[in-house]
């Protein structure tokens, strides 16, 4: 279609993009190869399945803001049908009287699909602008007292101005450019929407229709050539970033369990992440992915309560920052300033109690959590910078074993009055029963064991307590980022471990739970571990206890983050409050229950230092069981009940709720 | 055996617990045959002598020296380092105050000699003194005996006898002279100064009255103030309280606030939930006022009252005044 | 400048406390053991002296029995420059005096500048060991100080006193001052400084025994321990009862 100047013009201007887009792409590359923990590109093309089907469902989108989901999938397959229509286009312009098989039934359904897409792109973008600019939906913004630089909330507007132009621009010319087309060799009823557009023309001379068929081909192309240099400067990289991300994906063991460092390794000048080229390039990698949609911040606890956590501008800043200092950074020079400057302020990552749920919900596969981790390794071990509430915790861990600094003497205080097998004594078991520091020293935490023990004497089952042998697993300590001591707490309990052959654990704390099962994994050390829960309702299932469905009240139940989204149990604690109740009762659900759950704010160490800063967390999650109308709550962690319980007395309902841990009902009710 | 007792000045008048001390040597003399003197001097001497002359004492030494006048470790520690060598004492009384804390080390070290610090009890013995203090922050008492024929010096805690028990008496006032060389003087000494009240310090607090959410509301919160003054004590409280914004955070006692261990700690309206309780545990006395008699502030508690704060509070202020 | 810091190993506050069979200590076994509080806060108190002072050197110094070098290497790893551990094979040391001779003795030849140590120890608590080595070696004393300056060849400390009072002390090097707890914030050791603290010099001296002439007859629990007395009856009841154990049990 094109004249031989035009064909010689485009081939240079090819010849250019492609030049240009190789700086960028390969910039980009680069920087993320400047990270830790090298990617092994080889596997993670091996990996091609996963990232298709993540790009082609779009399932990933799904999971939050189901209307948006839909539309975007739309433009994404309009999108990635465009990539064929472009191939063609330029076989089109380059090739004389090349079309694309004009009479056969596939060209007409090409064609078909194309008109279609066409639509469906425009309306898709469209509406998005609309969204974000005319409509300003509140959660694409991102609020006080978050850190965000002026340059990245006028980058991110900028950059979806020029994306969705782009898109429009180039999607809207091909649609004229095939209107003009169809002016001048007859209407294509196989492309009704170019056909329609087509009358638009019928009062033009030839020769301007022909123009204004060159001039699209350009515009819709040369877009194309334009754009695909910057797109490692824009969010649209996602476009293939996301995806290969998911091919990138590293497989831990839980969203919050890191691999272990040897902290002994002289070599080793940083432990944690203190400047971005100390994140994984994995980590890097995720900036890129990034498409600044936000929904991470919809979800964090910290975030929708104030503090000046939001995972979302963790990301964001972070691509603005490679942004920034592509060229430099691509070469080699160490980043000048440290991320608490510039990518979350030192606040921010205190504030995050490690629910997991940004993680979870992300649509490219992102982890802003283990950033936040990865920081604070670094402000713990390398910079001594950290709440005083969380260094005198590691004293007390350090000294006594236990968070509180009580006696580890009174351990066992928690046994009086109940037959409870010792391991010093059995010698050995086919179950550890494992209290952890609540179960021992706190009050409620206290009626919690008794609880589990009354019912696995009940069950029947070969089991034995550590008691005074126990001593923390080191849970807080490796989540506010103090390797070294959880590697130390790690050491002595496996010891402990070993004594007694010990492969099998059940635990009523999920903080136990996932550092037992997933953290001394990592150290090397593999046990089964399940959660009460789940031990609770296998009995029932079997038939070794038999617990009476008494309680005619109704329950709210609160899923626990490392229960749930760490851990994957929806099912169990239900079943297990569920065997207690009567016909009259039921489990009336919390709006966000299940994976969709609302952190009790204790997680990532805040149950011992607190973020004073907007509503606590708690109160926000109380309110919200105080929002069913029903006046049980149900809980299955020690934190969480220490966590409502608290939330209970401030809010004013210490009289007319009630929050029992599942163990305490059933026990109750055997 | 003779006796010392160290007079402290409080303004031109015998401290308190100076007073105590000579109680304490009065005791003393009642089991075993023992003759009293007391030490006055510094800059009041005259006056802290005269006030001594109504006790029943068998001396009354009085140093006028003007190196004494202010106080200086070194100058006070030299001075009774000579009174000691001088006469025979047995033992040395102090009050266990804060100078006492800063010198009377030295003449510990000067004369090679124990300082018992800090006792609360005595009894007698094989015609010696048997001492008991607190240790390991009085979770356990020390018995420690005085069976060597040196001078043993000796230090009371507050409040372990009661000026209330001074027998009275008439006792010759003595001056005498000592040399003290300045030069030994090593330090400079300001004048005392009190800060302006910023910020509440519990940690030093004798006296703690401590509020709960039993106390209800923020405008509750007066009658724990009041008693807090009639006691002479502080005002402190658990976290919902600072949570509810009706004390600011610096008065917080418990795990992630203060950690205080006064002589009497009044819990009124405290559940004695772990947080709070880690926190004031170390108190020596805890007296607490609950409505509820399941609260497990009574698990820790050394006295409890079951009852109403809003009751038993106003009357309690009257009865102190 | 040398600046020496005496620290103690004390049992921790909640450390379980089983009285051994003699009756005149604890039983060890069970002991969980920490640096003394107010040893801490001078062990920063010198370290942040060091950090604003040229050409520094802090010596962290403790007596005791193997055990000891805990906290010794916990000095060194907040940052002390090196350690000396008297090492005396005893459990029970009780008087301030002889302790005092042999940190002296010990210490005298490294001529230190400025001796800081924790106000008094947790498990005694008879407060005098830094004031009579400052005496002992000559130096100027000083005690209780809420804050410290160095100016030359000089230091200036802040005195707390009774009642809220405060005194501003002056005095000139060499000294040793006792550390009021609650004046600075104890860093936490970096996990850099952890592993440093491994390199560091600590010269283990060996001390003979003792003679003490300040010695426990009997250590035991007050009687009346973790036993409520409930006051009862109607309030103006409870009001007297409770004004009488005022005056004279808790005696204030």
């Amino acid at each position: 279609m094109l004249s031989n100047l035009e064909r010689v013009l485009f081939i240079v201007l090819v010849i250019f993009s492609s030049g240009l887009s190789f700086i960028t792409y390969s910039r980009m590359f680069k920087a993320i190869g400047r990270g830790t923990q090298p990617i092994n590109w080889i596997d993670v093309v091996k990996n091609w399945p996963k990232g298709l089907s993540v790009f082609l469902s779009q399932r990933t989108l799904f999971k939050s803001r189901t209307l948006v989901a839909v539309i975007h999938a739309g433009v994404a397959w309009g999108f990635s049908f465009y990539l064929v229509v472009n191939i063609i286009d330029v076989l089109y312009g380059m090739i004389p009287d090349f079309h694309f098989l004009p009479n056969h039934f596939i060209g007409h359904a090409y064609r078909i699909f194309v008109d279609i897409f066409t639509m469906i792109v425009l309306f898709g973008v469209l509406y998005f602008l609309a969204r974000r600019f005319f409509l300003k939906n509140e959660k694409l913004s991102i609020n006080e007292p978050v850190l965000i630089t002026e340059r990245a909330k006028k980058g991110i507007k900028l950059d979806s101005m020029l994306v969705g132009t782009f898109i429009i621009l180039h999607v809207g010319f091909r649609f004229v450019g095939a209107s003009a087309e169809i002016a001048l060799n007859g209407n294509d009823w196989f492309q009704p929407g170019a056909t329609v557009l087509a009358t638009l023309w019928s009062g033009l001379e030839q020769d301007n229709v022909v123009f204004l068929e060159h001039l699209s081909w350009w515009i819709s192309l040369g877009l194309i050539l334009a754009f695909f240099p910057y797109f490692p400067y824009s969010k649209h990289a996602h476009l293939f970033m996301g995806p290969l991300n998911y091919m990138a994906s590293v497989d831990r063991r839980s969203p919050s369990t890191l691999e272990i460092m040897d902290l002994e390794d002289e070599s080793v000048e940083q432990f944690g992440a203190g400047k971005i080229e100390h994140l994984p390039q994995k980590e890097i990698l995720d900036a890129y992915a990034c498409i600044m949609c936000n929904r991470c911040q919809d979800v964090c606890p910290a975030y929708q309560t104030g503090k000046e956590l939001s995972p979302a501008a963790l990301e964001i800043n972070k691509r603005y920052y490679l942004n920034d200092n592509l060229k430099d950074f691509s070469e080699g020079s160490s980043s000048l300033e440290s991320l608490s400057k510039w990518m979350l302020s030192e606040e921010a990552a205190w504030s995050c109690t490690t629910c997991g749920f940004c993680v979870d919900t992300c649509p490219v596969g992102n982890e802003p959590m283990v950033d936040i981790l990865r920081m604070r390794q670094d402000l713990v071990l390398m910079e001594s910078s950290f709440p005083r509430d969380a260094m005198e915790v590691f004293d007390k861990i350090e000294n006594y074993g236990n968070p509180w600094g009580l006696s580890p003497q009174d351990r066992e205080q928690w046994t009086d009055g109940m037959e409870v097998p010792r391991m010093r004594d059995k010698k050995e078991a086919e179950y550890l029963y494992w209290a952890g520091c609540s179960g021992a020293y706190d009050d409620r935490g206290r009626d919690i064991s008794r609880s589990v023990a009354k019912i696995l004497n009940e069950s029947g089952v070969d089991y034995g307590i550590l008691g005074n042998e126990e001593s923390c697993t080191g849970d807080s300590a490796r989540r506010i980022g103090n390797e070294y001591l959880f590697q130390m707490q790690a050491e002595q309990n496996i010891e402990t471990f070993k004594k007694y052959g010990i492969k099998k654990i059940i635990t009523q704390c999920p903080h136990c739970l996932t550092t037992l099962k997933n953290d001394y994994a990592e150290m090397g050390f593999d046990l089964e571990v399940i959660h009460h829960s789940q031990f609770i309702s296998e009995q029932i299932n079997e038939g070794t206890i038999k617990p009476k469905k008494n309680i005619n009240d109704d329950y709210t139940f609160h899923d626990a983050c490392y229960v749930g989204r760490h851990h994957g149990e929806y099912d169990a604690p239900r079943n297990v409050l569920q065997s207690v109740l009567s016909d009259e009762a039921e489990v009336v659900e919390m709006p966000r229950n299940k994976d969709q759950s609302f952190c009790c704010g204790a997680g990532g160490g805040n149950m011992w230092y607190e973020i004073k800063k907007g509503k606590r967390i708690n109160i926000e999650r109380f309110e919200e069981a105080v929002e069913t109308g029903v006046k049980k709550v149900a809980t299955s962690c020690n934190f969480c009940m220490i966590m409502m319980e608290d939330a209970k007395k401030v809010t004013g309902h210490d009289k007319d709720m009630e929050v029992f841990d599942i163990s305490e009902i059933v026990a109750n009710n055997l | 055996m003779n006796i010392l007792v160290v007079l402290e000045d409080n303004n031109g008048a015998i401290h308190r617990m100076s007073l105590e001390a000579i109680v304490a040597a009065q005791e003393i003399s009642l089991k075993l045959k023992s003759n009293i003197t007391v030490l006055a001097m510094g800059k009041n001497a005259d006056a802290l002598a005269l006030e001594a002359s109504k006790y029943e004492l068998n001396e009354i030494l009085k140093i006028n020296s003007s190196s004494l006048n202010g106080y200086s470790s070194d100058g006070y520690a030299i001075a009774i380092e000579q009174i000691i060598l001088e006469n025979d004492f047995r033992y040395v009384f102090f009050g266990h105050t804060y100078q006492v804390r800063d010198y009377v080390p030295k003449i510990s070290a000067k004369l090679m000699r124990p300082f018992l610090a800090d006792n609360i009890k005595m009894s007698t013995s094989d015609g010696s003194i048997e001492f008991t203090k607190q240790t390991f922050n009085a979770k356990l008492l020390a018995d420690i005996q005085t069976s060597d024929s040196g001078v043993y010096l000796v230090s009371f805690q507050s409040a372990s006898f009661s000026s209330d028990d001074l027998r009275s008496g008439s006792s010759e006032i003595k001056k005498i002279d000592i040399e003290i060389d300045e030069t030994q003087i090593k330090n400079t000494y300001e004048e005392p100064f009190q800060e302006s009240a910023g910020g509440v310090d519990l940690t030093s607090a004798d006296i703690i009255v401590s509020v709960g959410r039993g106390i209800g509301e923020a405008d509750n919160i007066s009658i724990a103030k009041d008693l807090a003054l009639a006691l002479g004590g502080q005002l402190s409280s658990s976290r919902p309280v600072v949570d509810a914004g009706w004390l600011s955070p610096d008065h917080q006692v418990g795990s992630s606030g203060q950690s205080v261990s006064p002589k009497l700690y009044l819990a009124l309206g405290i559940s004695g939930a772990i947080q709070h309780v880690v926190g004031m545990k170390g108190s020596k006395n805890i007296v607490a006022i609950n409505k509820d008699p399941e609260a497990p502030i009574f698990e820790i508690a050394n006295y409890g009252i079951v009852g109403d704060i809003f009751e038993i509070v106003p009357k309690l202020i009257e009865s102190l005044k | 400048m040398k600046i020496a810091v005496l620290v103690k190993q004390v049992p921790g506050s909640e450390s379980p406390l089983s009285i051994a069979d003699n009756n005149i200590w604890l039983d060890e076994e069970k002991v969980a053991y920490i640096m003394n509080e107010s040893d801490n806060y001078a062990l920063e108190e010198a370290l942040l002296l060091k950090e604003g002072t040229q050409d520094c050197e802090v010596v962290v110094v403790s007596l005791g029995p193997e055990r000891v070098k805990k906290i010794i290497r916990e000095g060194l790893a907040k940052g002390a420059d090196r350690g000396i551990h008297l090492n005396i094979n005893s459990n029970d040391l009780t008087d301030p005096l002889s302790i005092a001779k042999i940190f002296a003795d010990a210490l005298k030849s490294e001529n230190f500048d400025l001796i800081l140590s924790g106000l008094q120890s947790d498990d005694l608590g008879h407060g005098q060991t830094g004031i009579i080595i400052g005496e002992l070696l000559n130096m100027s004393t000083g005690s209780l100080a809420v804050s410290t300056k160095l100016d030359g060849n000089q230091i200036a400390i802040k005195q707390e006193l009774e009642a809220g009072f405060f005194q501003n002390v002056r005095m000139t090097l060499p000294a040793s001052i006792t550390i009021q707890s609650g004046l600075n914030t104890p860093r936490y050791p970096s996990l850099k400084g952890i592993m440093g603290a491994k390199k560091k010099e600590i010269k283990t001296l060996d001390i003979d025994s003792l003679d003490q002439s300040l010695k426990i007859s009997k250590l035991y629990l007050p009687s009346s321990s973790n036993e409520i007395t409930m006051i009862d009856g109607s309030s103006d009841q409870i009001v007297e009862s409770l004004v009488k154990v005022f005056k004279s049990e808790i005696k204030i």
